[in-house]
């Protein structure tokens, strides 16, 4: 039987630092060739997101009636022109410049950050991490001309064998969510590997692991006692992103529940801050009886009941964030 | 439980705001359990570091306030004059001068700054009026060493500087009072370049000042330490240094620490490491106890009924001396922070949320992550009137001077506001000048803070003491005419180097 490892990411507790993106960053993606590749980004939402304006070509790519669509590729500055800082000339040269990047950034990878939609005090955004989904009709795979790519039997994690990769860039034009990357220095496509070197070891991805917030679930979707079963399938609080584009995605979210409006005399309202339609947009239909139930499982937990979804959320352990082989503390 | 942490205390009413919440702990019966109260910050305990530090040789340390430092080196009155107008200054000036007077305050304005050595802080960047204070104060000092692990605006106003080893090029470790945890920093790399571990330049220095005392046969210079007299014997400073060769590196001093502290448990540097982090003793619950590595002192009252240091042994919240006359300071009644006449909006700044430290701020890499350069964070509306757009390069002024960030207009900043993460060195901005040009708080002195011989009222710069301002002022914004652009030769900048 094969087996799927998946990832849930409780956009309730993400606070937009980086740890993640920094840690994939140093751990795969520090070669040349690698500069502007962020395996792992995190953006703010609502916002035009990494690489620029990813779901308007996302909509145009993964799987439409059976077939794969060819989405187009990305201007390399959408994903934030790479540049070095004028240390030399400032420190050694003794220009009176200030120290800056030689070019100037026009687009980067959270551009946006705390650029918040709609009017103060209402105002709303969340940081929403984004990472390869290895997804179970992974739309890459499929365009790939020279079966350069594959899923893993024990673990469906999608790589690209970059032995037999020639380049074509076929899977960067299929995958709808953009996560596929170029090398120009070696001309191969590159992507998130899920870790799986630390996953055969039992031991988190470096995104989940290191995160602060303890906010990123990994474990087996077939594991019945695991966060990501009972996340997904049991409590059907977390769901996929864009599950339009076809594709079967494997990492699932928690839809931000950010605190109700405020009304004129500056009560709370019953009004929520993020439109439903938004998230609709980004999560589908399952975010109304999701946001309901994370609501009803607050409430209950603050009049002293007992809460399994509060319990997992929380995460007051953070070995209860994973559930690969055993947790192993290193 | 009220985690204050530090931001309160940067308002020149940050006192009031403290005793309201205090206060408001006590009317709800919040006060002296546990999860009750209010904490800046939970402060390690200091046996360890004292029997390093002081090792038998009594009070070796004297330790300004830097509000007053400021006020008395920085002409205070001035400032505050121009800033706030002839009234308040001169309201301030009297506090001050009778502080001073009275002997309740030390007079640093007595003695000419001739050198200053620099070590574990950027002062040039943080300090209130910051380029003010580059202007006024530190370029006047004949000498200035700075040890540093970056080039930071302080290094460039120095004649020496003693590159320092970076994190994880020393060994170390860290104590946080928010987590129980002890923390290893350990050396995974060399230091880079002629960059040394921060002691052994220590050590270096007072084994070359130990062979001059000794080669000029200098007796033990005499000294008044808050009124003990003490004889610095500069010929013995390497074997005090060195507790007589006992401490040779950070290592030496992480490992002397671990043994000698309470509440630490007692394992080796190279178990710490192995380990990366152990937890202290008794550090369950929101404060920890009486054997945890962390300081007890706030929790004796509570806990154990020593009577607090105030006039009346107990939690005090009224507030009465002659010597402060305005009634509204008796008791924590609202009072609205300082503005600036002609300057409407409210210019903020704490830490980055996402921690990127002001040694790492020109990190290609996570400056690829924000806006690649300095930003400052504008109300969409207050953007429209004044014609900015989002990315546009923006001057902020007030009466004391302007810098250049980039305007990030967002809908979390409501109308009237202006914020920005602080952290920034100078020398990331258009002529070298940061926020620190537009904060000209450095000599606002709290009347209340000056009053001595009050209960627990009483200057001590550990304890008691005047705090530096940095919120109470306004500002405006304007765009400037410069796009965001490559770095031309001709940039107009303040000439970092001293006249
Ligand atoms: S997210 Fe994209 S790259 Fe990852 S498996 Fe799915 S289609 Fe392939
Ligand atoms: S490390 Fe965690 S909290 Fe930080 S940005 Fe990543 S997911 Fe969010």
């Amino acid at each position: 039987m094969p087996r799927q490892i998946a990832m849930v990411i409780d956009l309730n507790k993400c606070i937009g630092c980086q740890t993640c993106t920094a840690a994939c960053k140093s751990l795969w993606t520090d070669e040349a060739g690698q500069e502007n590749m962020l395996w792992n980004n995190v953006e703010t939402k609502p916002g035009p997101g990494y690489p620029k304006n990813w779901e308007e070509k996302g909509a145009r790519s993964g799987w439409k009636d059976g077939a794969i669509q060819l989405g187009g590729l990305h201007e390399d500055e959408d994903y934030g022109n790479v540049s070095t800082l004028n240390h030399e000339e400032v420190y050694f040269k003794g220009t009176e410049q200030r120290l800056q990047r030689k070019e100037p950034l026009r687009s980067g990878a959270n551009w946006d950050e705390d650029v918040s939609s709609g009017d103060f005090p209402n105002n709303y955004h969340f940081y929403m991490p984004r990472l390869c989904n290895h997804c179970t009709k992974p739309a890459c795979l499929e365009a790939c001309p020279v079966r350069a790519i594959y899923k893993r039997e024990q673990d469906g994690i999608v790589l690209v064998d970059q032995d037999k990769c020639v380049g074509t860039r076929m899977c960067n034009q299929a995958c709808p969510y953009d996560k596929v990357y170029f090398n120009h220095m070696v001309s191969k496509s590159q992507k998130c590997v899920f870790c799986f070197p630390r996953i055969e070891k039992g031991e988190a991805p470096a995104c989940a692991r290191q995160c602060p917030g303890r906010l990123r679930f990994v474990g087996y979707l077939d594991d019945l006692d695991g966060p990501i079963a009972k996340l997904v399938h049991k409590l059907k609080v977390a769901l996929p992103l864009h599950a339009e584009y076809g594709t079967e995605p494997n990492v699932y979210y928690v839809p931000p529940l950010l605190p109700q409006t405020f009304d004129e005399e500056g009560r709370f309202s019953d009004r929520s801050r993020v439109p439903l339609e938004y998230l609709q947009g980004l999560f589908g239909a399952g975010v109304e009886p999701a946001l309901a139930t994370i609501a009803a499982e607050m409430a209950r937990r603050k009049s002293g009941e007992p809460s399994e979804l509060m319990d997992l959320l929380i995460a007051k352990d953070w070995k209860s964030l994973f559930k690969i082989k055993d947790v192993q503390l290193v | 439980m009220i985690y204050a942490g530090f931001r309160s205390c940067k308002w020149l009413h940050g006192d009031k705001l403290q005793r309201a919440w205090l206060l408001m702990c006590a009317l709800t019966g919040n006060t002296g359990r546990e999860g009750g109260g209010m904490q800046t910050t939970q402060l390690a305990n200091s046996d360890g570091v004292v029997k390093f530090a002081f090792a038998g040789l009594g009070p070796r340390a004297k330790i300004a306030a830097l509000s007053v430092w400021d006020y008395a080196r920085g002409d205070g009155k001035q400032l505050n004059a121009k800033t706030y107008g002839d009234k308040t200054a001169n309201h301030l000036d009297e506090h001050y001068r009778q502080a001073i007077g009275n002997g309740w305050l030390p007079d640093y304005g007595k003695t000419p700054w001739k050198m200053a050595f620099m070590a574990g802080h950027n002062t040039a960047n943080w300090r209130a009026s910051g380029t003010r204070f580059r202007e006024t104060v530190l370029a006047k000092v004949d000498t200035i060493v700075t040890m540093t692990p970056d080039m930071s605006v302080t290094a460039m106003y120095s004649d020496y500087v003693l590159p320092v080893a970076h994190h994880y090029e020393r060994q170390d470790f860290v104590m946080e009072g928010h987590t129980p945890f002890i923390q290893v920093l350990d050396r995974a790399v060399p230091p880079l370049g002629e960059s040394e571990d921060d002691w052994q330049i220590m050590a270096r220095l007072a084994k070359a000042i130990s062979a001059r005392a000794i080669a000029r046969e200098l007796e033990p210079v005499k000294d008044n330490i808050y009124g003990q007299p003490v004889a610095h014997d500069y010929r013995n400073l390497e074997q005090i240094f060195t507790l007589n060769g006992q401490i040779g590196s950070s290592r030496d001093i992480a490992q002397f620490l671990i043994d000698n502290s309470d509440g630490m448990p007692k394992i080796s540097f190279e178990e710490l490491a192995r380990r990366g982090f152990v937890r202290g003793d008794d550090s369950e619950g929101t404060q920890f106890g009486k054997k945890s590595p962390f300081s007890y002192q706030t929790l004796a009252s509570t806990q154990d009924k020593q009577p607090y240091a105030t006039l009346t042994g107990r939690q005090q919240f009224l507030f009465r001396s002659r010597l402060v006359s305005e009634g509204r300071e008796a008791l924590p009644v609202y009072v609205a922070p300082l503005a600036i006449e002609g300057y409407p909006l409210r210019l903020t700044m704490g830490h980055a949320r996402h921690g990127v430290h002001s040694i790492y701020r020109d990190d290609p890499f996570l400056l690829s992550l924000q806006r690649g350069e300095p930003d400052i964070h504008v109300n969409p509306g207050d953007a429209r009137l004044r014609r900015v757009k989002d990315g546009d390069l923006v001057r902020t002024f007030n009466s004391l001077g302007s810098f250049v960030a980039m305007a990030r207009v967002t809908a979390a900043i409501p109308s009237g506001s202006m914020f920005m993460f602080h952290g920034w060195d100078p020398m990331m901005f258009e002529g070298r000048q940061n926020f620190g040009a537009a904060i000209p708080t450095a000599a606002l002195l709290k009347p209340t803070s000056l009053v001595s011989q009050y209960g627990h009222l009483n200057y001590n710069p550990l304890e008691y003491a005047p705090n530096q301002t940095y919120h109470d002022y306004t500002v405006d914004f304007e765009r400037h005419d410069l796009k965001p652009s490559a770095p031309k030769s001709g940039d107009r900048s303040a000439a970092v180097a001293r006249s």
